[in-house]
């Protein structure tokens, strides 16, 4: 089975970085975007398994680089991250076809369940 | 009550500008709040999996710092449910008028007073059925009332007191009970007395009534839902 690529899309630098090495220590392949129009980019030149992407992005918003990537690439798997709260973004960004959700700050371990939930690739749970 | 309730959604509040303005900045802070712990928690995750990833006996206190990257996340855990609570709150200025669970008002008024209540060594004690009561109220104004009637008796309580906040439904009516034993000093002092002017004073106009009474060592407020 391929391993996992997944695209971390988050305007928080050290937070996704962080996130980013987490996720390589178990053999997923990550790359990272700190913003809507260099994860569109991103997606188009490397499509990725799965995208982790946050609804708060400055500039081009979650929900519509989501949008775009369900147009352009359908077989890539969004998992949007949201706050506490924000069901009514959560309902929509599902109604927009993101395969699953998850409430910042997530659980690593449920990311990871997710992600391997999300598409047929390898990703280690454990080190 | 839909007459009362479309004159309360155009009527604005006292002070409503800046009530919004403070509710913007304080969401708006607690997302940012949230990304901040999102990071700590992520950063203490890394290290423990670098600390896992050492061969076994070559890490000296290898469980001390699996305890503090326990504490970290225990910490985190704290944080992100003030964060949600305190961003809860700050939206409850959106509506004017909204079904409110009054279970999660409580918990959310309890944990947000938690520093307040400790600072006076006074216990807040919640006090649920289970059943799941919802009230129709103005969302921010329910949560400023239950605020004021619980200084009423944290401002002039002795230290070891406790306040019960008892949520009621019942065929008279759905209720919030604040009691307080006499012992803990609730109203004898000036503090109290202050606070009782304010709870006079409190508008009943917005769906809810406050009453106030004393009986067997207790005093108490209660305020009674009728939609």
């Amino acid at each position: 089975m391929e391993p996992c690529k997944v695209l971390l899309v988050d305007d928080e630098e050290e937070f996704v970085i962080t996130l980013a090495e987490r996720l390589r220590l178990r053999d997923i392949v990550v790359e990272v975007a700190l913003n809507g129009e260099q994860a569109l980019k991103a997606v188009e030149e490397r499509p990725p398994h799965v995208v982790v992407l946050d609804v708060l992005l400055p500039g081009l918003g979650g929900l519509e680089v989501l949008k775009r990537i369900r147009d352009s690439h359908p077989h890539v798997q969004v998992i949007l991250l949201t706050g506490r709260g924000s069901d009514e973004e959560a309902r929509r960004g599902i109604a927009l076809g993101a395969v699953d959700y998850l409430v910042k700050p997530v659980h690593f371990e449920e990311l990871i369940a997710k992600i391997r939930k999300a598409s047929p690739c390898q990703a280690r749970e454990t080190l | 009550m839909s007459g009362e309730r479309d004159t309360m959604n155009a009527e604005e509040r006292p002070g409503e500008d800046q009530l919004r303005f403070m509710a913007e900045v304080t969401a708006s802070v607690t997302h940012e709040m949230r990304n901040v712990l999102a990071t700590i928690r992520e950063s203490a995750g890394l290290v423990g999996d670098l600390v896992e990833m050492v061969p076994e006996g070559s890490f000296p206190r290898k469980e001390r710092v699996a305890k503090a990257l326990k504490s970290i996340e225990e910490q985190v855990e704290r944080g992100v449910e003030l964060a949600g609570k305190l961003n809860r709150f700050a939206h409850s200025i959106d509506e004017r008028w909204a079904q409110v669970s009054l279970e999660e008002v409580v918990e959310e008024i309890c944990l947000l007073l938690s520093r307040k209540a400790r600072n006076r060594r006074v216990n807040l004690i919640p006090m649920y059925g289970g059943q799941g009561v919802w009230v129709q109220a103005d969302p921010f104004y329910l949560r400023y009332i239950i605020c004021r009637c619980l200084d009423h008796y944290l401002e002039g309580m002795e230290a070891g007191g406790s306040v019960e906040i008892r949520i009621q439904a019942s065929e008279k009516g759905r209720t919030v009970k604040i009691t307080s034993p006499r012992s803990s000093g609730g109203v004898e002092s000036p503090h109290a007395q202050r606070r009782e002017l304010v709870i006079e004073s409190l508008d009943s106009s917005c769906g809810v009534e406050v009453m106030r009474g004393e009986e067997q060592g207790e005093s108490w407020v209660e305020l009674s839902f009728k939609d």
